[in-house]
């Protein structure tokens, strides 16, 4: 199946996106080009799975998964699905249940639908690492039934939890997103605030307050819990400077605050991420040959 | 047509009908009217053939017309139905779905509310072929206008005015009490006028022509909501 990327971007491009039965894609997109994208997928005869389900809100659990088992007409077998995916509670309507519940009719529907390409839009967003858990365990199965899996992520730290190797839409093109393992250099400064541009002003961050640094599109992200702020320099300098300060690069375009970080969470064999310790619980990702390394630098921090 | 899908929206919706208490009441409302009606004059004098009309009329419009209407106005509302149409074929299974449910519970408000009133001769075959023609009417009509609307608020803007013309069509009589009147020589041509024709044994092959006619008339409405909507997707 094809999809021609100026049906998402609306820019004259002679690419398509090539989506391949049994393969799994997972792609950065800016969060405007969600919708076109949606359409262009089911247009071309995909299924796409969008945020929150809307279901039947009067039934439960097991009529809906009985109902489209029989839609679609699936060998897979209702009890099963329900021990699977540890759905607690079958018995109360879909109305009653928590969000984090009725996400995971959505991971069943694209196990029994019939689409041979099946697309998931942002689907970390609002969700529990259980059901990331349960998203990978519904990918497995989708390309072992040959079915094809597209997730489109608006955040790069999502998309980087499907799989490590992850494209990005730009204007005219789909491009891989470099993942190569940069070394680090050692560079001792004694300081304890870096300078940071906003707009017109100069804001002096304390370094201890960063949680972690992201680049995207040429530019380096500071991330401090609250607020996201341009600093002017490329993530290579930002790993000289900060490096001293118990700064790590986990990943080509991300460094985390080894300080701020909670837990590191392996969604699959080559996919990992680290949770920061703040409100949202923010996932960075983490590169699979940085894996030994960090656990080594918190270990000794 | 798939028999699978079909059979997987009866089931599915059955349970939902069960479960929804605006659907379900509508079911009982013509019961409860049965049971009133029986009590009008000690229970002893047989009801006249105009309340039985109405009887049907309401089991037409609140159960056959309504609960289709809901349903199918709620699925677009909810936009449940667009993960599920990959093919337009499968709207038709859909709407054969649901309308197998709305024919059964249709069909058991029907019984219970005539079995409660029991009149003499009510299931000869010309009134079962009329009630037919009539339950095809409604329910195309439910669907046709269920397609069209967006939110299941909207359809009560339909119900109240449908279910007065065509669900009390005979109480015309008692605002318009000229019998020469143009708007009763209208409503004569009403499928309930048919059907207490029928009942008054005073029918002939015309009032078969005029209901067949209304069901023709709401069948086309259907094709037509059908192709509205699959214009504007």
């Amino acid at each position: 199946m094809d999809i021609e990327i100026q049906n998402i971007t609306g820019q004259p491009s002679d690419n398509k996106i090539n989506i391949t039965s049994a393969e799994c894609l997972s792609v950065q997109m800016p969060y405007e080009r969600l919708e076109a994208f949606s359409a262009a997928f089911e247009s071309a005869g995909g299924h796409v799975f969008t945020g929150a389900p809307i279901y039947y809100k009067r039934l439960n659990l097991k009529v809906h998964i009985e109902y489209l088992r029989k839609w679609y007409n699936s060998p897979l077998k209702t009890g099963d699905l329900i021990q699977q995916f540890k759905l607690e509670d079958v018995i109360s309507r879909m109305s009653k249940l928590n969000e984090k519940e009725t996400q995971k009719l959505n991971y069943i529907h694209a196990l029994l639908s019939d689409s041979q390409h099946i697309a998931f839009i942002d689907p970390f967003l609002n969700t529990v690492n259980d059901n990331i858990h349960l998203f990978h365990k519904m990918k497995a199965q989708l390309l072992n039934q040959g079915k094809s899996l597209f997730v489109a992520a608006s955040r790069l730290e999502d998309a980087l939890i499907v799989q490590p190797g992850v494209m990005r839409l730009n204007g005219q093109s789909l491009e891989l997103v470099e993942t190569a393992d940069n070394a680090d250099d050692d560079s001792s400064l004694n300081i304890s605030k870096i300078k940071v541009k906003a707009h017109d002003k100069t804001i002096f961050v304390t370094i201890e307050d960063i949680e972690y640094l992201e680049s995207m599109d040429g530019k380096v992200y500071i991330n401090l819990g609250s607020q996201k702020l341009v600093m002017e320099t490329t993530l290579q300098g930002a790993v000289d400077q900060l490096a001293p300060h118990g700064f790590y690069r986990c990943h080509r375009s991300y460094i985390v605050n080894l300080h701020k970080v909670k837990e590191i969470i392996t969604w699959s064999k080559n996919t990992y991420s680290v949770i920061v310790d703040n409100p949202e619980k923010s996932r960075i990702p983490l590169s699979r040959a940085k894996f030994n390394e960090i656990q080594d630098k918190l270990l000794k921090l | 047509m798939n028999i699978t899908r079909v059979m997987a929206i009866f089931e599915k919706d059955l349970k939902e009908f069960m479960k929804n208490m605006m659907l379900f009441t509508s079911v009982m409302i013509p019961i409860i009217m049965a049971l009133f009606f029986t009590r009008i004059g000690g229970g002893q004098a047989e009801l006249p053939p105009e309340m039985l009309v109405i009887v049907v009329g309401v089991v037409f419009t609140a159960v056959s017309f309504s609960a289709v209407m809901t349903m199918i106005a709620e699925e677009n509302e909810k936009d449940t139905l667009r993960g599920l149409l990959q093919s337009p074929a499968t709207i038709i299974d859909i709407i054969l779905g649901k309308s197998m449910v709305v024919g059964l519970m249709t069909i058991i408000s029907l019984v219970a509310s005539i079995l409660i009133i029991s009149p003499d001769n009510y299931w000869t075959l010309e009134n079962i072929i009329s009630l037919i023609l009539m339950g095809f009417f409604f329910l195309c009509m439910g669907i046709g206008i269920g397609l069209i609307v967006n939110s299941v608020a909207t359809t009560s803007v339909y119900l109240i005015p449908i279910m007065f013309i065509f669900g009390f069509t005979p109480y015309i009589e008692m605002i318009i009490t000229d019998p020469d009147h143009i708007a009763i020589k209208i409503a004569e041509y009403f499928p309930l006028y048919q059907n207490l024709n029928i009942l008054n044994g005073e029918s002939g092959a015309m009032e078969f022509v005029i209901l067949a006619a209304w069901a023709a008339a709401s069948f086309l409405l259907v094709l037509w909501a059908f192709n509205k909507r699959k214009n504007d997707e």
